[in-house]
């Protein structure tokens, strides 16, 4: 007898429906690091790296797994059991690894939408927090707050709250509003507010600013100004913008009044 | 220029001086104010200062790569004709410094003009541009510190259309110098359609007799060079696509 037609003992197969099976998952490998290869060719321009490596890693195990099961099928291997006993085990690992799933789902989620990218200064809104994105790993995001602060929040939290991206757009708008007294001649502290906004560098000329008079309040008459900026001077420009038109309106004259409020005694 | 000579720009002044040994201090004044200020050293002993006309791309801080020129008055164009107009269009000062047998280095650079920016287009797909007002006339001159842009206007459209603005990759801006007015190399604007135009910049001078301004151009020219190993971007053309 030849010994490639030797069945293994305690199994139902011969040597040679082994090595057969073990060409199988071998070609399986193969093809997986192939199709991952690939796989890493066609994301390269449209996704994101971090989600790129990601589908590479599924495509690839889910092929080698394949092989396994076809090269297990080929030996006679029963299932049964292992699917019974897979299954029970599946539904524990499941529930214990529910949060890691469903932050790495979210991680690629998040990746492909491309509402963040690294460096983009964002706001999460449901959580509080303000900050530059520093990563954006398989479970979590990486974020480093405006004070300097190193945070770590899990994807799921990230993909599901509202988030402002400051930096999305080239050039965000400001937006002051100040007081002046009811005596002053408002025709004068708008050109006074126009003049300051034209001399600063950073208000873009186009869309011009828009300055008007927008409420008449309890003790003073509110102008508001609206005016575009580059994104990534937004800050810069709004402190500088709001001192310059203080000393702008006080070098002109305009009051820029207390609150007030007029008490009359009434005759006992 | 030599050690502790000086040259002035209306509020610029520019110093180098010889700190001592092979170590040169070079100094911007702004009004009177310390702007910039720069040690480097040579090796052998001797610095040179090259002050150039350059893209407006530096100052206050690079924020933007394109130029927006607005017409006053705008220009009208009837239908399927061609016309050439004068523009300016801002210029920065460029100082470079070169040591020995070393290549140069932009060492600084400053607006003789204050900086202004607009947004063309919509915040979401628009561009931060360089904002310049300018007159049209069909043989002007510039300003002081302006360059001198022709432009070939040509409406290929079968309407009047008005031309507000145009829109440059200041990336690929060559310039020229005739005496110590700079130009805007060869450039043309064809109207497409109702919302769309392109603009050409030719890699060639505007009239003859005018000279490379070679420190700027060979910065350009490295630039460009980059930009052609990409051949999905389009080099030398700017598609003005948000209106003009």
């Amino acid at each position: 007898m030849n010994w490639l037609d030797y069945t293994v003992p305690g199994f139902e197969f011969t040597v040679t429906q082994l090595i057969v099976a073990l060409i199988v998952v071998a070609v399986g490998i193969i093809i997986g690091r192939a199709a991952r290869v690939s796989t890493k060719r066609v994301l390269a321009s449209t996704f994101p790296e971090h989600a790129s490596q990601l589908i590479q890693r599924i495509i690839n195990y889910a092929i080698i797994l394949v092989a396994v099961l076809a090269a297990l099928s080929y030996l006679h291997v029963d299932f049964t059991g292992a699917l019974l006993a897979g299954g029970v085990l599946g539904i524990i690992i499941g529930f214990a690894t529910q949060s890691a799933v469903a932050n790495l789902i979210s991680g690629i989620f998040l990746q492909l939408e491309k509402s963040v990218s690294i460096g983009d200064p964002i706001r999460v809104v449901d959580a509080d927090l303000d900050g530059v994105i520093l990563e954006i790993n398989a479970f979590s995001t990486i974020i480093r707050t405006f004070d300097g602060v190193n945070l770590r929040i899990p994807n799921e939290k990230l993909f599901t709250s509202k988030i402002i991206n400051y930096s999305k757009h080239v050039a965000r708008r400001v937006k002051v509003t100040v007081g002046i007294a009811f005596k002053e001649d408002t025709t004068h502290a708008i050109d006074t507010i126009k003049k300051t906004l034209d001399n600063h560098p950073l208000i873009l000329a186009e869309p011009p600013p828009i300055i008007y008079v927008d409420a008449l309040g309890e003790s003073s008459v509110n102008l508001t100004t609206l005016a575009w900026t580059p994104s990534t001077t937004w800050f810069t420009t709004r402190t500088q913008i709001v001192e310059q038109i203080k000393n702008a309106l006080d070098d002109a004259g305009i009051e820029i009044p207390f609150p007030q409020r007029v008490i009359r005694q009434a005759e006992p | 220029m030599k050690d502790g000579l000086t040259v002035v720009f209306r509020d610029e002044k520019l110093t180098l001086y010889k700190a001592g040994g092979a170590t040169f201090l070079y100094r911007r004044e702004h009004k009177g104010e310390t702007a910039a200020e720069r040690v480097f050293s040579s090796d052998g002993g001797q610095a040179q200062l090259a002050v150039y006309p350059i893209r407006p791309l530096q100052t206050p801080q690079p924020l933007a790569r394109h130029i927006m020129i607005t017409l006053t008055p705008p220009l009208s164009l009837p239908p399927q004709s061609k016309t050439t107009q004068t523009l300016t269009m801002p210029v920065e000062i460029g100082v470079f410094a070169t040591t020995g047998s070393s290549s140069s280095h932009l060492m600084d650079s400053f607006s003789p003009s204050p900086p202004k920016y607009a947004l063309y287009g919509p915040p979401e797909t628009g561009y931060i541009c360089r904002y310049h007002k300018s007159t049209v006339t069909p043989t002007g001159g510039a300003a002081e510190y302006e360059a001198i842009a022709i432009t070939r206007f040509e409406n290929n459209l079968q309407d009047w259309i008005t031309v507000n603005k145009i829109v440059l990759d200041a990336y690929m801006v060559d310039l020229y110098l005739k005496d110590d007015t700079p130009y805007l190399e060869d450039a043309s604007m064809i109207i497409e359609s109702e919302n769309t135009a392109h603009i050409y910049l030719h890699n060639k001078p505007p009239l003859p007799n005018l000279k490379d301004i070679p420190l700027v151009s060979e910065t350009v020219k490295k630039f460009r060079l980059s930009i052609f190993e990409r051949p999905t971007l389009g080099a030398e053309k700017f598609v003005m696509e948000h209106g003009y």
